[in-house]
Parts: C-alpha cells; structure tokens; sequence
C-alpha cells in the first residue's frame, strides 16, 4: 500500500524560513555574550614584506583595550590542509595586502579599531610576484623560501597515449584560455566568537560549512586536542566554498579570549572580505585536441599553471579537480595534465562553487565549441556523440551509475532555439547569437580512500516529535528542509513534526560538510538510512502493542496502521509514550554512519571516487552591443541531471542562483591588483548581479534516478554555475564571429576583438 | 551621548545615542533589534535597509541622529501580534528565501513599494529591488514573491 504522506519531489516551503523572514534568525553577528569583547586585525599595507619590528605599547595603554596579541603571543604552530604554510599572525614577514600581523580585543569595536591604529609596524619592502609564470622563473623573489620556484604543487596525469593518439587525428588544435579571481561575496560577513568556559574547554561559534574540520584545524593551530574544542554554529548568511575552512581569525579570537579571559567576537568588515576570503584560483590553461573529421573526439592534453596566492588552502585539491574531472565529460581514449600551483603575492585563492571544475569547463567547452566551427562541425552534435553515457567506465575510473548529459544537452539546445530574437537589431549595430556548454560533476569526493560519509542520528520523544541530527552544514541551500523532507517521508510523519538540529560538534554526528555537492546525496542518504532504522524499532513496538504481524503495519500521518484494517491503529505520540515512559525502554533513536560504495583512488588518482556524479547543460542567448563592445544574456535554459528532486523550490533556487552566479563571474566580478595592491575593496568596484542584470531563466530538470543517492537523488549546488561561462562565450562567438578566452569578458575586451576581426577582413 | 527620540515600529522610543551612531547600529546594540543586517556597512548591499517614513533607506550609512522625531519601521514591526504580513508569506510560498540574510531589507523595500503601488509592473519591482544584492537566490523568486504579495494584499482589501 502507498504511503499517501509524499515529500519527495514537492515544493517545500523551507522549514526555517519563517524565522529568516521575520529577521529572528541569528547569524553570529547578532549573538552578544555577557562581557563580550571586540577584536580587530591589523593587517599588512603591503603585498611583500618583512617585519622589522612591531611596537604594541600604545595600543596596551589605550583605555578599554584587553588583549593585543602579535606572532610572539600565539602557538606557534603551522596549520592548514595539505601544505600546513599558514601561521596565526606573520611571524616574519608579510606575503600579501591583508596578512594578519597583530590582533587587539576591546570593550568596543571603536577601541579595538583605534588601538589598531596605534599599533606601529616597520617593514622592509621586498620584490613583489605577482604572475604565477614569472613566479616559476629561477630568479623570481620567493613567497616561501624554503619552496623553489615558488612551485607549490604539481600534478602529471596521463591515459593513454596522447602522443600517438595526437598523430592519427584528423584535426589538432591549440589554444590557452584563463579565468580569474572572483570572491565568494556571500552576503554574511564570516566571523566568530571564542569563550573559555571554567572547564578549560573552548566554544568557538562560526559559520562553518565543515564544522568537523574546523574543529580540528583550530585545535592544530592551538595545539590542543580537537574534543577540548566545542564548535556551534548558528544561522549562516551563504557560504559558496569561501566559508569550508577556517581563517586565521578563528585561532586568533581564541587566543585573544584566552589573554582576556573574556569572551571575544570577530566580525570581518566587507573590506577585510575582500581582502582576504579566499577566491577562485585563477590559471592559465593551455589545451590540445584532437579530433576525427566525423566529430569523435580523441584526445586531451592540458598544461595548466595557476595561482595559489600567498598561502595554500584548498588549492592544490582544486588544481586536481581542475586538471581531472573535465576528462569525463566525453569518452577521450587518451588525456595527459601537467599542472602547477604556484605561490605569489596575491590574495591566497581557494574554493569557490565549482571547485576548479568551472575553470577548466570554461577553457574546454569554449575550446571544443571553436574547434567545431573552425572546421564546419556542429559543436552541439558533436557534444552529443561524445558525451558520457551511463554504464561507462570513464579514463579516470569513475563508474557512470546515472547520466542525463546527452538529455540535458538536447534540451538546452532545443529550448534555447525557441523563441529567439531576430538575429540583428539597430541596423546591425545589436547582434544576438546562442551558444551552449555542459557539464559533469560531484555528488561526494574520497579524496583517496579516505572516509566520504556522513552520520545521522534521528530521536523520537515521547510525544512523537521527531529530532533530526547531521553534522553537515545549511548554508541558505535548504539542507535542513531536505533532511526534514526525507525524515519525513520514512517515517511517515508531518514535517512539521520535524525539527532538525543546529550544529554543535559536541553533540552533532560526525560529518564531513557542505563541500562537492555531497549534503544531499551524502548526508541525505545517512539521514535516510538513520529514519528506516528507527522505524523499524517503531514498527516492531507496534506490532507487539497491536498484535499484528510487522509486514502489515505502516506509519501513516504520525499513526501506525494495520493495513488489512484501518481502524486498528496507534499514534505515533501513544507509542512512543507507552515505549519510553515503561520498563519497554524502547530507544526510539537511531544513529548510523553511512559511507559511499565507492572504492576511491589510487595514488595515480585513479578510481571512482563519488557517489554520483551529475551533468547538465546550459543554452544561452545574448545581444553584442558591437559598437561598445556589451555583452548582455538575454535567456539562459538550465538543464540539469539532479538524479530525482527532493525539493522543487531549493532545486530551483540553485538553478536560479548559480546561474545569476555564472553571469557575475564570466561578465562582470573582477579582482583587480596592481603589483600586488588590490584594487577592488567593496561591493561599490567587485560588481556583484543585481536584480536589474537577470536574464529570464527556464529551468529543465532531467531525473534520472541515481542508485545510490537518496531516493534516487544527485547534488545540484556547484554544477548549475559550471556551464554558463563557456555558455556565454559560445553565444558571443556565435553573435560576433569572435572568441574571448580570457574570463572575465569585459566590453574592451569584445570590443577589440570585433575590432582586430574587422581589421583583418 | 545624546537623546534620540523616534518612532520605532509604532512606539515612541527613547534610546541614549553617540552623534556618530549609525541607526543600524543603533537599532542592532542599543535596542537589540537584529534583524536588521549588516552586510557592508558602505549603503551597497541593502541588508540593513529599514523604513523610513515608509521609504526604504540603508540604515548603516543613516546617522541615527537623523532620524530624531521621525517613523522608523524595521522587520520586527512587520509582524503583528506573531502574524506573517502577507508579504512576508510570500517571500516563504515562493521560495524567496535562501540563506536569509538579505531577506528582511528586501521584504521592507517591497513593503514601500506595494504600500506605494498594489500591482506593481515586473520592471517597477526589479526598479524598486535593484537596492539589494542577494547572492543565493539569483532574484527570479523575488519577483514571483512581490506578485504573489500583491494578490494576498488585494484579496484582504
């Protein structure tokens, strides 16, 4: 019998929504804790140079001031992910314009601010790099000096052989493409607040994705062990892969709690944002490709050499997906990466929607689209008669389980040529063009063999209400809503009988976090798995209580009902109170872990290592102002493979997010330096979308029910940004006959293209 | 320190002030109103936009001395009594909200547009919204939530 109680699949209204709307929602800024302090950083001016001396006293002597804190007052321990480069504040030198060279805590963020200003830094000035391939160069001032070359991670990947495949092709092509910096911009500024409680243990309350890990790198930067610290985390204002890892902030507050023995909060300025949240990592990719003259494409070749900036975060696992996962979005026979993460004076980079992925999508799917009409091929049949297709054992072993790549791109295409505006307008000075890109990605990532999963615990109480917890983080996404939505769905409950607990590493089960687009099809699934076990505790409670056999119950609308007859019943509130409030001690709680069937990679990076992985595609209008050079999107059609949707609204709310996202980063959001200064420092010079610059979005969704995810489900957060760039561009190029591969594509830029191509005819 | 007296969410209020208080910050520490958000404090992203004799204003860049004598409205007097405005519950029906950290400027700066305008035009929402930057939602919702707050607002007129 079906349950008639469905959430899957419905347009869910978000289960916190009501207190975001009503502004009672408190992010970390609106938390106060009695005798709190405030901190501010002293941040270095330059983007090279050493510490010659720094003199607090004036600062110490300021009325209000509690603390002020510089390298010798700190652990001196190196933290951060692979490549452990970072301390808490510079201990010798600074290595780009917003490094953290002394910290100050207050009664007020006006004392803190004016006893930063009395703190007296002297430098020497030192060479500037500011280019990742002069950095390369023997000579080039060293960001590290311990790290030659300033190379701070390379990859060489290989299948096949290129070198032979190369020789049989019809055609080979080459070319370079690059991307930039853009910042995560999420409208909360990240922050944290530190307190010492009388036990000795430290709570740290941020905005984390990635609570767990968090935890941990606090504890390496503090030396302490990771259960001395409780992380919480309270409602948090977006995240895009700039909230994952810690920042220096986090053990600084800390410590500055610690000398202060008060509690201290930390909120960055949307200057200090800019300055320092760490942005896309930005490469220079030079492509090779062959191909056949019937469109089969044969092999890839890359050298890719990209910034690290100052400090290495999560770079060099970006520069990996960056250098992989584009090789199975077709069936290449052969691949072969070189890539180099190279340190310079510029604003470490790291994770950002898409996680590399996007980068390399914009160079190879404006590359592919190009080659095509270079050579009279149709860059859309010919993505269809490459694409990857489920059962296929790609180059890099990922098993293909579900696969709507060819779906998505057919729809993108069709829809996106319907209703088109004529071709030309203002006499010729307007010209429209269409253009369309896909795109694989991750549900998950193990990272080696490495642990991918995620754990729930799900507790009934005695009067049937019913408590989710995961330790996987709601940034804005809607996880909670999805998590609710599943809990609700097994056991046979109203939502609204759900409640899904806020994060706390104390009590929170282990997760991983809200990175590769893994919440839903990870931490779902654990949540999944977590509610079908205590159903079954509840079910065999019931049919002791009922006497009826436990194949013939099911939970209904919070009541557990014989199905042969449904006046034999029990709510879910009567059973749960008979099951605890007795000696039945039922637990009525189930707690699980849950890790991915996926065997993860070798050391060569071989091996399938998601749990699913997605596709989509993107079909783009847009008008060439040819006379200004403007590039405006006129429609955008989002097709994406999402597995199965659990909830309509937040599968649409990426859609439309990541799009917006995708637009602002291929047209207009730029970090700008000059030798190293940044120039772009607020909202008013890094020019965000607004509601103005949004082109009419259709969104397709393809399912095509994946067998691991929950409910057949796939991620969909990173993989609707990743196909609008090389979208847009493919639709300029189609407009105007001319090819920007350059990210991002400014109007100069359009414009003396169209100019150059005019020139030469 | 000086004496701002206003009317805040229909209660004369008086709250003791610095002549360099920003009325954001004057709402969020003084009166421990916070649902009024600080998201660049340079008058660019519009998370702090309260009202203003009914008109939207980002309030970290309004001296809160300004606003002495005057009617100021923020999202904690939307509500009444616990009551979603209409507005507010179709912000929730239409899926606007994300992360919600801009949400509660753009609900007031759709507040001053519908209390202006009941049926307002596609182009007059996105002119009236074109204040607030939001980064999760991509806006699309936003305009579905101002109509559908229009048909609520209509149908209880």
């Amino acid at each position: 019998m079906k349950n008639d109680c469905s959430y899957i699949g419905c347009k869910q209204e978000f289960i916190d929504a009501k207190e975001k709307v009503t502004g009672k929602a408190k992010y970390l800024d609106d938390m106060t804790l009695p005798g709190m302090l405030y901190a501010k950083i002293l941040r270095s001016p330059h983007p090279h140079a050493r510490i010659l001396s720094i003199d607090v006293s004036a600062a110490e002597a300021l009325p209000g001031v509690k603390a002020v804190l510089t390298a010798k007052d700190c652990p001196n321990n190196r933290f951060g992910l692979e490549i452990t480069d970072v301390t808490m504040l510079a201990t010798d030198k600074v290595r780009y314009v917003g490094d953290e060279v002394a910290a100050v805590a207050a009664d007020t963020e006006e004392i803190a601010e004016e006893a930063i200003k009395l703190i007296k830094v002297e430098y020497e000035l030192l060479p500037v790099v500011d280019d990742p391939e002069k950095a390369m160069q023997p000579g080039a001032p060293l960001v590290h000096e311990n790290v030659k070359n300033n190379i701070a991670k390379e990859y060489h990947l290989s299948r096949g052989n290129v070198e032979e495949d190369f020789a049989k092709c019809d055609y080979v092509f080459e070319d370079e493409f690059s991307t930039h910096r853009a910042s995560g911009c999420y409208m909360e500024p990240f922050g944290a607040i530190a307190k010492w409680e009388e036990n000795g243990r430290l709570t740290i309350w941020t905005g984390l994705q990635s609570v767990f890990q968090g935890r941990n790198e606090i504890a390496k930067a503090l030396g302490i062990d990771p259960t001395m610290i409780t992380v919480k985390s309270p409602f948090v204002g977006g995240g895009f892969g700039a909230k994952i890892w810690i920042r220096n902030f986090h053990p600084i507050v800390a410590v500055l709690a610690k000398k202060a023995n008060a509690p201290v909060k930390y909120v960055l300025t949307r200057e200090e944002e800019m300055l320092t949240t760490r942005p896309r990592v930005a490469p220079r990719i030079k492509l090779k490709l062959g191909m056949m003259k019937d469109g089969t494409l044969v092999a890839k070749q890359a050298t890719v050499i990209a910034d690290n900036g100052a400090y290495s975060w999560a770079a060099p696992k970006i520069l990996l997906n960056l250098s992989m996962r584009t090789d199975c979005l077709y069936r290449f026979k052969s691949t072969k990466t070189d890539s180099y993460l190279v340190y310079t004076n510029l604003i470490p980079t790291s994770g950002f929607r898409g996680y590399g992925n996007s980068q390399m999508h914009f160079a190879l799917e404006s590359f592919i689209d190009t080659c095509c009409r270079k050579v009279g091929l149709d860059p859309v049949e010919v993505k269809l008669k490459n694409a990857v297709q489920q059962g296929d054992l790609t180059l890099h072993g990922w098993k293909i389980k579900s696969c709507g790549l060819k779906e998505c791109i057919d729809k993108a295409h069709k829809y996106i040529q319907e209703n088109r505006l004529p071709k030309e307008d203002q006499n010729g000075r307007i010209k429209r063009g269409i253009g369309v890109a896909c795109m694989t990605h991750v549900s998950g990532n193990r990272g080696g063999d490495k642990f991918d999963g995620s754990s729930a615990m799900i507790r009934i109480h005695e009067d049937g209400k019913v408590f989710v917890f995961s330790g996987e983080a709601d940034l804005g996404q809607g996880s909670r809503t999805v998590f609710a939505q599943i809990a609700a769905e097994v056991l046979g409950v109203n939502i609204s009988d759900i409640t899904v607990m806020p994060l706390d590493t104390d009590v929170s089960p282990f997760g991983l976090g809200t990175y590769s687009s893994r919440v839903t099809t990870v931490g779902g699934k654990a949540v999944y798995l977590a509610a079908q076990k205590v159903r079954k505790q509840v079910i065999e409670f019931a049919s002791k209580k009922l006497d009826k056999p436990e194949d013939k119950l099911i939970i209904k609308n919070g009541n557990i009902v014989f199905t042969e007859d449904e006046t034999i019943s029990i709510t879910l509130k009567e059973l749960c109170n008979l099951g605890i409030r007795t000696r039945e001690a039922i637990p009525f709680t189930a707690y699980i872990t849950y890790d991915p069937p996926t065997e993860g990679t070798d050391a060569n990076f071989y091996g399938d290592y998601s749990s699913a992985y997605t596709y989509g595609a993107h079909g783009v209008e847009v008008e060439v102002d040819t006379v200004t050079g403007q590039v405006k999107v006129l429609r955008v059609v989002a097709a994406h493979d999402v597995g199965k949707v659990i909830n309509k609204n937040g599968v649409e709310g990426q859609i439309n997010g990541g799009v917006a996202q995708g637009i602002g980063w291929t047209l207009y959001e730029n970090m700008v330096f000059d030798n190293g200064k940044p120039l772009t420092n607020g909202l008013k010079n890094y020019i965000l979308m607004t509601i103005k610059d949004m082109p009419k979005i259709e969104s397709v969704i393809v399912e095509t029910n994946d067998p691991i995810g929950p409910f057949g489900a796939k991620g969909i957060g990173e993989p609707t940004l990743i196909p609008t760039g090389p979208a847009i561009a493919n639709a300029i190029e189609d407009a105007v006959g001319v090819r920007i591969k350059d990210l991002p594509i400014m109007p100069e830029n359009v414009f003396w293209a169209i100019n150059e191509k005019g020139d030469k005819q | 320190m000086m004496t701002l007296s206003f009317n805040l969410n229909g209660k004369e209020t008086k709250v003791e002030i610095n002549p360099w208080d920003t009325l954001a910050n004057v709402l969020r520490r003084n009166l421990m109103l916070t649902g009024t958000k600080k998201g660049c404090e340079e008058g660019e992203c519009g998370a702090c936009t309260v009202l203003l004799e009914g008109k939207p204003v980002n309030s970290c860049i309004v001296p809160a001395a300004k606003v002495q004598g005057k009617k100021v409205v923020t999202i904690e007097g939307l509500s009444d009594n616990g009551e979603l405005h209409p507005i507010q519950e179709a912000f929730i029906e239409a899926g606007a909200i994300q992360c919600g950290f801009c949400t509660p400027g753009v609900v007031l700066s759709a507040k001053a547009l519908l209390d202006m305008d009941i049926m307002p035009s596609e182009e007059e929402i996105k002119q009236e919204l074109s204040g607030h930057l939001c980064r999760c939602t991509g806006y699309v919702q936003f305009i579905e939530a101002v109509k559908l707050a229009s048909a609520k607002l209509q149908k209880k007129n």
